[in-house]
C-alpha cells in the first residue's frame, strides 16, 4: 500500500461519513413530534370556581357554560388554548 | 499493471476536477441538484395548497354552496390593485376605498353563492378562503421562479429560491396549520388584543359602534373605560380606528388616554409572550385604521399608549398557546396599572384590543 492509496481510502471514508451525517440530521428534524390538545378554561364570573375541559366544536371565549356549582353564578369560557403534551414514546 | 490503473485513475480524477473548476460543468451539476430539490419542495407546497382548497370547498358546500369549486377559484385568485403612490395626496382615502370595495365584493360573491348567512359564519369562510389564497400565491410564486430559472438556466435565480425555500415552507406550513383553528373557531395568537378586551369586560354588554366593531363600558377605580374590540366570535379584525374616532368625537375629545393592545412580531431569539410598552397606535392594518387613531389623537392632543405581546408569525396565525393566554392576563393588570397611574379619577380612557377576534366574543 502506498501513500496515494491510503489517501484515496481516507477520502472515501470522509465522504461516506459526511453523507451519513447529513441524512441523520435531516431525519432528526422531522421525527420530533408532540401531542397537542385544545383546552377550554371555564371560570365562574365571581372567580370562586375554575375548571378545564377539552375544546368542543362551537365553543368560544365568552360562551356561557351554565351555573357555578359553588355560588350559582354564571360559568363562562375564559380562554381557549393549545397545550403541548409530551408523548411517552 | 497495478501502477497503470492507478495512473489512469489519477489522470481521470485530475481531468474531472479540472473540468469542474474551469468550465461550467460544475455549475450545471449544481443547477440540476438544486432544481431537483426545489421540485420536491414544490410538490410539498402543492400538497398543502390542494388540501386547503379541498377544505375550503368542503366548508363552502356544508354552508350550502351551489358551486363550491367556482367560488373557491374566484376568491383565491381575487386581487387588489394598489393605489398610485407617487402622488401621495389622498392616498390613504383611496386605499381605504379600494379595501372597502374589496371587502364588499368578496362578501357579495359569497352571498350570491351561499344566500344570506350570519356575519360570523361568512367571516370564518372568508378567512379560510384568504388562507387558501395566500397558499395559492406562495405556490405560484415558487413555481414561477423555478420554471423561469430552468428555462433561462439562471443559477443565481435557482440558488436564491433554494435558499429562500426553507423560509417559504415555514410560512406555508403556518398558513396551512392555521386552517385547523379557523375551521373550528379556535382563537389564534393574533387574538391577544381581543382576549385582553374580553378579560377587561367579560360580562359587560357589547354595543356595536361601527361595522363589526363593538365597545363595552367598565369602571376601573373611578375611571370610565371604553373597551373596544372587533365583534366576535367570527373571524374579523373589525374597524378599531373608526370606532375610536367615533367614541372620541362622541365624548367631544374629552378622553384622557388611548391605550392600544396588539400582538407584535418577535425577533428570532425573543421570548414568546414577552410584554413591551411604547407609544403610538399598535395596529398592523395596511394604514387606514391606524391613521384614524393617529389623526383623532393629534386633533384632541390625546396621548396614545401601545402595549404589545411578542410572538412569531406562525404563532400569530395558529391556535393560541398557553403562553399567550398567560401574557393576556399580565397585560390586563398592566393596562389597569396604566389607567390608575396616568388617568385622573373620573377621567375617560379608551382601551382597544386590536387583532382577529376569532373564537372570542
Ligand atoms: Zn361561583
Amino acid at each position: 500500500m502506498n501513500a496515494l492509496q491510503i489517501l484515496q481510502i481516507a477520502a472515501i471514508i470522509v465522504i461516506v461519513v459526511l453523507l451519513a451525517l447529513s441524512i441523520v440530521m435531516a431525519e432528526k428534524k422531522t421525527s420530533k413530534k408532540k401531542e397537542k390538545k385544545t383546552i377550554a378554561l371555564i371560570k365562574c364570573d365571581k372567580g370562586d370556581y375554575e375548571t378545564k375541559r377539552e375544546f368542543k366544536s362551537g365553543d368560544f371565549v365568552g360562551k356561557v357554560e351554565g351555573e357555578c356549582p359553588k355560588c350559582k353564578g354564571v360559568l363562562r369560557v375564559y380562554a381557549i388554548f393549545v397545550e403541548e403534551i409530551e408523548s411517552h414514546k | 499493471m497495478d501502477g497503470d490503473i492507478q495512473g489512469i485513475i489519477s489522470t481521470l480524477l485530475f481531468l474531472t476536477l479540472f473540468l469542474m473548476m474551469f468550465t461550467n460543468v460544475g455549475q450545471k451539476l449544481q443547477l440540476m441538484f438544486m432544481t431537483a430539490n426545489l421540485r420536491s419542495k414544490l410538490a410539498i407546497l402543492e400538497r398543502m395548497l390542494n388540501d386547503s382548497l379541498a377544505r375550503a370547498e368542503k366548508v363552502l358546500s356544508i354552508a350550502g354552496s351551489k358551486n363550491p369549486k367556482r367560488t373557491v377559484k374566484r376568491l383565491t385568485e381575487f386581487f387588489v390593485v394598489e393605489p398610485v403612490s407617487i402622488e401621495p395626496t389622498d392616498i390613504i382615502r383611496r386605499l381605504a376605498h379600494i379595501l372597502e370595495t374589496r371587502r364588499g365584493n368578496i362578501r357579495r360573491i359569497l352571498i350570491e353563492d351561499l344566500g344570506e348567512k350570519s356575519k360570523h359564519e361568512l367571516n370564518n369562510i372568508e378567512v379560510i378562503l384568504e388562507v387558501s389564497a395566500a397558499l395559492n400565491y406562495l405556490y405560484k410564486f415558487v413555481r414561477h421562479y423555478l420554471l423561469l430559472g430552468e428555462k433561462t438556466s439562471n443559477l443565481i435565480l435557482i440558488m436564491q429560491l433554494a435558499y429562500l425555500m426553507p423560509y417559504i415552507l415555514r410560512i406555508a406550513d403556518a398558513y396551512h396549520k392555521s386552517l385547523d383553528a379557523f375551521e373550528k373557531g379556535i382563537p389564534i395568537g393574533d387574538g391577544l388584543g381581543p382576549l385582553v378586551a374580553f378579560k377587561l369586560a367579560p360580562t359587560s354588554p357589547r354595543h356595536e359602534i361601527v361595522e363589526e366593531t363593538v365597545y363595552s363600558i367598565i369602571e376601573v377605580d373611578g375611571r370610565i373605560v371604553y373597551v373596544v374590540k372587533a365583534e366576535g366570535p367570527g373571524a374579523t379584525v373589525g374597524k378599531p380606528g373608526e370606532a375610536i374616532e367615533k367614541i372620541v368625537e362622541k365624548e367631544k375629545g374629552n378622553v384622557s388616554r388611548i391605550i392600544t393592545v396588539d400582538a407584535a412580531l418577535k425577533m428570532e431569539g425573543e421570548e414568546t409572550g414577552a410584554i413591551a410598552e411604547g407609544v403610538g397606535a399598535a395596529i398592523g392594518d395596511p394604514g387606514p385604521e391606524k391613521i384614524r387613531i393617529e389623526r383623532i389623537a393629534t386633533k384632541y392632543n390625546i396621548p396614545v399608549d401601545a402595549i404589545v405581546v411578542k410572538m412569531s408569525a406562525e404563532e400569530a396565525i395558529q391556535a393560541m398557546t398557553k403562553k399567550i393566554v398567560e401574557a393576556a392576563d399580565n397585560v390586563v393588570e398592566y393596562v389597569k396599572e396604566i389607567i390608575k397611574t396616568r388617568v385622573p379619577k373620573g377621567g375617560k380612557v379608551i382601551v382597544a384590543g386590536i387583532g382577529n377576534t376569532v373564537g372570542i366574543v
